[in-house]
């Protein structure tokens, strides 16, 4: 499940206990309420830490989006035509970013890592050079040990070996 | 900040009804779009609204912008609570909602009902406001303003049915449409006009999608099962009073009131009266013999759809025919010694054969060599010329001065002029890869007689596509809309004139084609793609002289192109276009139906490696074309590549045709035959059998609106469900028992037969277009008379009472898996000779001699470590060139050994050897430096095997933590001891390594400014690998270019 490493990555990085039940995800406050969800827990954990105090509402907003976008990532898995055009986006926003939302890592990456994984394993060589912004963020977020937990490192080419063969 | 919105969209309802809630509203420029804009430069089409927030800081989400309205205003409270609600709202209720509205407003079915998720989805949403007026306590927030804005059109339906259903949810609609903000940006969107506003938008937007275990799909009617499934359970329709009636209905009709078959005379020609149809299937390529995957990508898919269309009583032309001129066919010629047109008659002959075979029915197959096709295809070009298409323009050609023939770019070779690879095509350097034109190439030779050509500058003339543009747009935005296009079809299409049209040379120095009339030119011939889809036209002027009434005549007339993806842009782009630019009322493509790639077990169709099934060898099988039919339409790679898998095939015909199929129509007519002397006995209809029947009907809706759609799969299903339906039938009710009971029971068992066998008649009509000649069998078993072959949207009884059947036998029989293993290997293939594949399912494992022992592997990776540490001493002390060049050579046979070595390994074994043969690997060296320490051998000698042992126990450690996931990955410069060659991942694995570190190798060979050999040799081995890598990562071919022999190739 995409999900599980994304909730040892919390667990670790916010020293929280986040349940996986059938019910769902969720993660219990000192107050006695509770989120569920991994979009609303991770947007909880955003809000009140202190490294991302500073962070402007816009940025905070783009930031709960790409939350969001989670979703739509973990539902193409079956459809390639919706995978083609997720990577696609996110290959196009990538073109000008390190990370997804400004300029530096956030839990936004994590997830995104996490859900796009399973799809990203699949993709050839050939579409890891058409998505090359996408492949340099992925390699990028890969090479941290917490982030990956327990997922293996895909491979990606330094040097470019399909420049001039895409079709068309 | 800018809002963009497309007109009538419902979810910016949200950003606008919280602008004006929380007092935003003057900050925001609000930007009417259109429906396909991209706003965003990332994003794709259709995902509006889009708020922009800040200087290229756009949110897509609606939910997120909404919210960052209210978080600016202050006005956000329980932020996790709204969030947890939000985000139901984005996962669980927009996309099923999404969907029935697209359904129900979007596509106007009106008989659409609510889905069982989404109804319970509404149901969480009604129980949320038992106790409170809004979502979360009485005051209104945010997640209210987005719940409400995505049920608002539903309830703008103001269907009594849900809404009766959903107390609270109404009352809180109601309520929150009180507040006057929600109003003013109500009004604002809709301009108080009903849903049919939010139509357009609805169409185009992509919304979320649902996980697909939830997936509900909304074809009218029938909820058809999830496509993969072994298809044991029969779909769970919920039927309705209505539906129950209608059947009632229809079963009390009788035979005469049903429409007759219409009979088919020759010429046909289009009819005022009725829907025409004209149906052109992709023109075979004459010089190649079709495979399984050209004939299920083009003859068999249309002859699908018109079979069916003609038992819907449409007029119904269905044309084909071999594509004859270009260079192949003048190639072969001259390699076979005789004259172009004689292939073409020796290939043409062939291709029907096999598509007799395959019992298409054509109503003509023509070919492209006839001189309707110089007189049309002269024609066309003349008005184009007259109405200022036509573009001049000189090229630089190479030409062989020997051979007398301008040369295609596939003929020459020569060196790269940007890397200096000395095997570079004509087109494109297969080392560097960069595309080149053949006149750039440095000593160019004809690959045929090796003699240099010289440059020519050849006048040639060119289609100006820019210039047709907009009439080829109007055209199409009118065809997308209202016609069945497949989606690729119009992805390939909106991509080509997203890109820019560019003109296209339309002209040849050849001699085998259609002359070019003009002045100046007339030496030349058309190319090929200009002229063979003017094929359809002229092979229909052969069928008829009056091919006017259907190709100028737009009006009248509906044309279907059934074709491969990649001839998509030929046949939506350039032909229309053509076609457009004459001003001459021709009829242009109104439904364009692509499919995509269908493989071979794990690899592709190719004659020259001689795997797969080709036409002319399925006869040879002993398999029933019938069968080929079913499977390949089976597995007809629709949205996605299929493959053609014997062991499916055998799945499919045991257990879908024998057991479902053939099982319920033997056992229903058997009984006939054998208790009521195949008398047809008198009916009287149960409530149980009612249900039966209304299932039926339904799944009979479901067939004919799939069909109508050309989704040929589905149409299948509904097929299978139909038999299943019945089996379920004679299994519940027991005919075999209540024979042997009391008359009545007696009686009810004639009713029940009775009535399979009807349901056996329908299923042999559903079945004609898929397997005619098992239709005709069918019906011959039942004496059937011609009139049942019509398809109608209800099931009447066209058997009845005193009706004689004739002599009932099997329809299908069992394969064994004996016959598929024979099969599977008899058309398997060789492999490649370059990449390292592993056997193919049937071929012999390798002889045993060549299998490597464990020693043998770490020998070999071991001295590579020596050899490569050999090679950088000498390099670092600056020894003699040639001494270097040595042992470089040796390191690299050396690679090249293990190379060979881990080929030979088996597939099953390589891939657990890999981390026991790291732990053997690591004994063994770990021995080898105790015994150096023992025999106190120098410090240096001691070291370098040190070194070793550490990288080993380095790479086992890799091992054992990727065993799980991943084969394991050695770095092939240091120890280079096991990879699992297992398996294409290995491999790849594995050169991707060797490139990787060989790249890097390089560059820092260059950085030290090393000696230029040393270099080259480098990069020719770096190189190599990289074309290693490229053939086992499988590089897609490039767009066809009919040309061009690519093995998989789709017509």
């Amino acid at each position: 499940m995409a999900t599980s490493p994304t909730i040892l990555y919390l667990n670790e990085t916010y020293k929280k206990k986040i349940k996986c039940s059938e019910k769902g995800i969720s993660l219990n406050l000192n107050d006695g309420k509770s989120i569920s969800g991994i979009s609303s827990i991770a947007k909880y954990l955003q809000r009140t830490q202190p490294e991302f105090q500073d962070l402007s509402l816009e940025d905070r907003m783009v930031f709960e989006q790409w939350l969001e976008y989670r979703n739509i990532i973990t539902n193409c898995s079956d459809d390639i035509e919706s995978q083609k055009i997720v990577l696609k986006e996110l290959n196009g926003y990538l073109k000008d970013k390190v990370y997804f939302v400004a300029e530096r890592f956030t839990v936004a990456d994590v997830i995104i890592y996490h859900s796009l994984y399973e799809i990203y394993k699949k993709v050839t060589f050939q579409d890891k050079e058409n998505y090359i912004y996408l492949s340099r963020w992925f390699n990028n977020i890969q090479q941290d040990k917490r982030t990956r937990q327990s997922l293996p490192q895909l491979k990606f080419l330094r040097t470019l070996i399909y420049d001039g063969f895409n079709g068309h | 900040m800018k809002l963009y919105s497309d007109k009538g969209n419902f979810q910016t309802l949200k950003i606008s009804i919280a602008a004006r809630l929380t007092g935003t509203a003057s900050e925001i420029l609000a930007i009417e779009v259109g429906h396909n804009d991209i706003v965003a430069p990332f994003l794709s089409k259709s995902k509006l609204p889009v708020l922009e927030v800040a200087e290229g800081k756009y949110l897509f989400s609606a939910n997120t912008a909404a919210k960052y309205l209210f978080l600016k205003a202050g006005q956000v409270k329980k932020e996790e609570a709204e969030d947890e609600i939000l985000e139901w709202e984005n996962n669980e209720l927009l996309p099923l909602i999404a969907t029935y509205l697209s359904n129900i407003i979007g596509q106007g079915k009106k008989e659409s009902s609510v889905s069982d998720s989404l109804l319970k989805t509404l149901h969480q949403l009604e129980s949320k406001l038992t106790k409170t007026k809004y979502l979360l306590d009485d005051t209104l927030s945010i997640c209210d303003v987005c719940v409400f804005s995505s049920i608002f059109p539903l309830f703008s339906l103001k269907n009594q049915e849900v809404l009766s259903k959903l107390p609270n949810t109404k009352r809180y609609c109601e309520d929150v449409t009180k507040i006057q903000a929600v109003q003013d940006a109500i009004s604002e969107l809709t301009g108080g006009a009903g849903p049919e506003v939010f139509k357009a938008s609805l169409l185009s937007q992509r919304f979320p999608l649902l996980p697909s275990s939830i997936v509900d799909r909304q074809t009218s009617g029938a909820a058809v099962a999830n496509p993969d499934a072994s298809g044991d359970q029969i779909p769970e329709v919920k039927l309705s009073q209505a539906d129950l009636e209608s059947a009632r209905a229809s079963w009390g009709k009788k035979p005469d009131d049903v429409e007759q078959p219409r009979p088919r005379i020759h010429p046909i020609l289009p009819d005022p009266q009725r829907r025409n149809i004209l149906v052109t299937s992709a023109l075979p390529y004459v010089n190649n013999v079709p495979h399984l995957g050209n004939i299920i990508g083009c003859v068999l898919s249309a002859d699908v759809f018109s079979r069916f269309a003609r038992l819907r009583n449409y007029n119904v032309l269905y044309i084909c025919g071999t594509d004859e001129y270009g260079t192949a066919t003048e190639t072969k010629a001259m390699e076979e010694g005789v004259t172009p047109r004689e292939i073409c008659d020796k290939y043409n002959k062939l291709h029907v054969q096999i598509y007799k075979w395959f019992n298409i029915d054509f109503d003509y197959f023509g070919r492209t060599t006839t001189d309707q096709q110089t007189e049309i295809a002269q024609d066309i070009f003349w008005k184009l010329y007259h109405n200022g298409y036509v573009l001049k323009d000189s090229v630089d050609q190479l030409k062989c001065t020997k051979c007398d023939k301008f040369l295609a770019d596939r003929f020459v070779e020569g060196i790269c002029p940007l890397c200096g690879f000395d095997d570079a095509r004509g087109d494109q350097c297969d080392a560097c890869g960069k595309l080149i034109n053949a006149v750039e190439l440095k000593s160019p030779k004809c690959k045929i007689c090796k003699s240099s050509p010289v440059i020519q500058t050849s006048n040639h003339l060119f289609v100006d596509l820019p210039k047709l543009e907009p009439l080829l747009s109007s055209h199409l935005n009118g065809a997308f809309e209202s016609g069945t296009w497949t989606n690729n079809a119009k992805m390939i299409t909106n991509s080509w004139i997203r890109d820019g049209l560019k003109p296209r040379c339309i002209s040849r120095d050849l001699k085998w084609g259609t002359p070019v009339p003009l002045e100046g030119y007339t030496d030349k011939v058309f190319y090929v793609w200009f002229d063979a889809p003017i094929g359809y036209i002229s092979i229909t002027a052969n069928y008829t002289s009056e091919w006017k009434q259907w190709w100028k005549n737009p009006q009248q007339i509906e044309m279907y192109n059934f074709l491969g993806k990649d001839n998509v842009p030929f046949h939506s782009v350039i032909f229309p276009a053509c076609l457009l630019g004459t001003n001459d009322g021709y009829s242009v493509v109104n439904h364009m139906v692509a499919t995509e790639y269908l493989n071979y077990e794990d690899t592709k169709f190719s004659k020259s490696r001689n795997s797969g099934v080709f036409g002319d060898q399925a006869e040879v099988t002993g398999i029933q074309a019938d069968i080929y039919r079913f499977y390949l339409l089976f597995v007809r790679p629709e949205s996605q590549d299929t493959a053609f898998s014997w062991d499916d095939f055998l799945l499919k015909n045991n257990s879908e045709l024998l057991n479902n199929l053939g099982n319920f129509i033997n056992r229903a007519l058997m009984f006939l035959h054998n208790n009521f002397k195949g008398i047809v006995q008198e009916m009287s209809v149960t409530d149980e059998d009612v249900e039966l029947l209304a299932q039926i009907t339904n799944q009979l809706k479901g067939y004919i609106s799939n069909l109508e759609a050309c989704r040929l799969r589905d149409g299948i299903r509904n097929i299978l469900t139909i038999s299943r339906l019945g089996n379920q039938y004679m299994q519940v009710t027991k005919p075999w028992v209540l024979s042997k009971g009391s008359p009545e029971e007696i009686k009810r068992a004639g009713s029940v037969i009775a009535l399979c066998a009807n349901v056996a008649c329908l299923l042999s009509v559903l079945l004609q277009p898929y397997m005619p000649t098992t239709s005709a069998v069918i019906q011959q078993q039942l004496h059937a008379p011609a009139s049942v072959n019509y398809i109608g949207g209800e099931f009447v009884p066209m058997l009845q009472p005193g009706h004689q059947i004739g002599q009932p036998s099997p329809l299908f029989q069992k394969l064994e898996s004996a016959t598929m293993s024979e099969l599977k290997a008899k058309f398997a293939g060789k492999p490649e000779e370059k990449t390292k594949k592993p056997s193919k399912k049937g071929e012999k494992p390798q002889p045993s001699n060549n299998v490597v022992t464990t020693e043998d592997f770490s020998k070999l990776s071991i001295s590579i470590a020596n050899q490569g540490q050999k090679v950088r001493e000498l390099k670092a002390a600056k020894a003699d060139k040639s001494v270097i060049d040595k042992e470089v050579a040796y390191l690299l046979q050396l690679k090249k050994d293990l190379e060979a070595a881990q080929a030979a390994v088996p597939k099953k074994e390589s891939q657990s050897l890999s981390a026991e043969q790291l732990a053997q690997a690591v004994s063994l060296q770990g021995q080898k430096v105790r015994e150096l320490k023992a025999a106190k051998a120098e410090k240096s000698v001691i070291d370098k095997e040190v070194a070793c042992l550490l990288h080993l126990k380095k790479d086992l450690e890799v091992a054992e933590s990727q065993k799980e996931s991943q084969p394991a990955v050695a770095v092939v410069e240091q120890s280079a001891c096991v990879n699992s060659a297992g398996g294409d991942a290995g491999l790849i694995e594995k050169l991707t390594q060797a490139v990787a570190v060989q790249g890097n190798k390089v560059r820092d060979l260059k950085a030290a400014k090393a000696d230029k050999s040393v270099i080259d040799a480098e990069v020719a081995s770096l190189l190599k690998l990289k074309k290693d890598l490229e053939l086992a990562g499988g590089v897609t071919a490039a767009p066809a270019t009919k040309n061009s022999s690519k093995k998989n190739k789709k017509k």
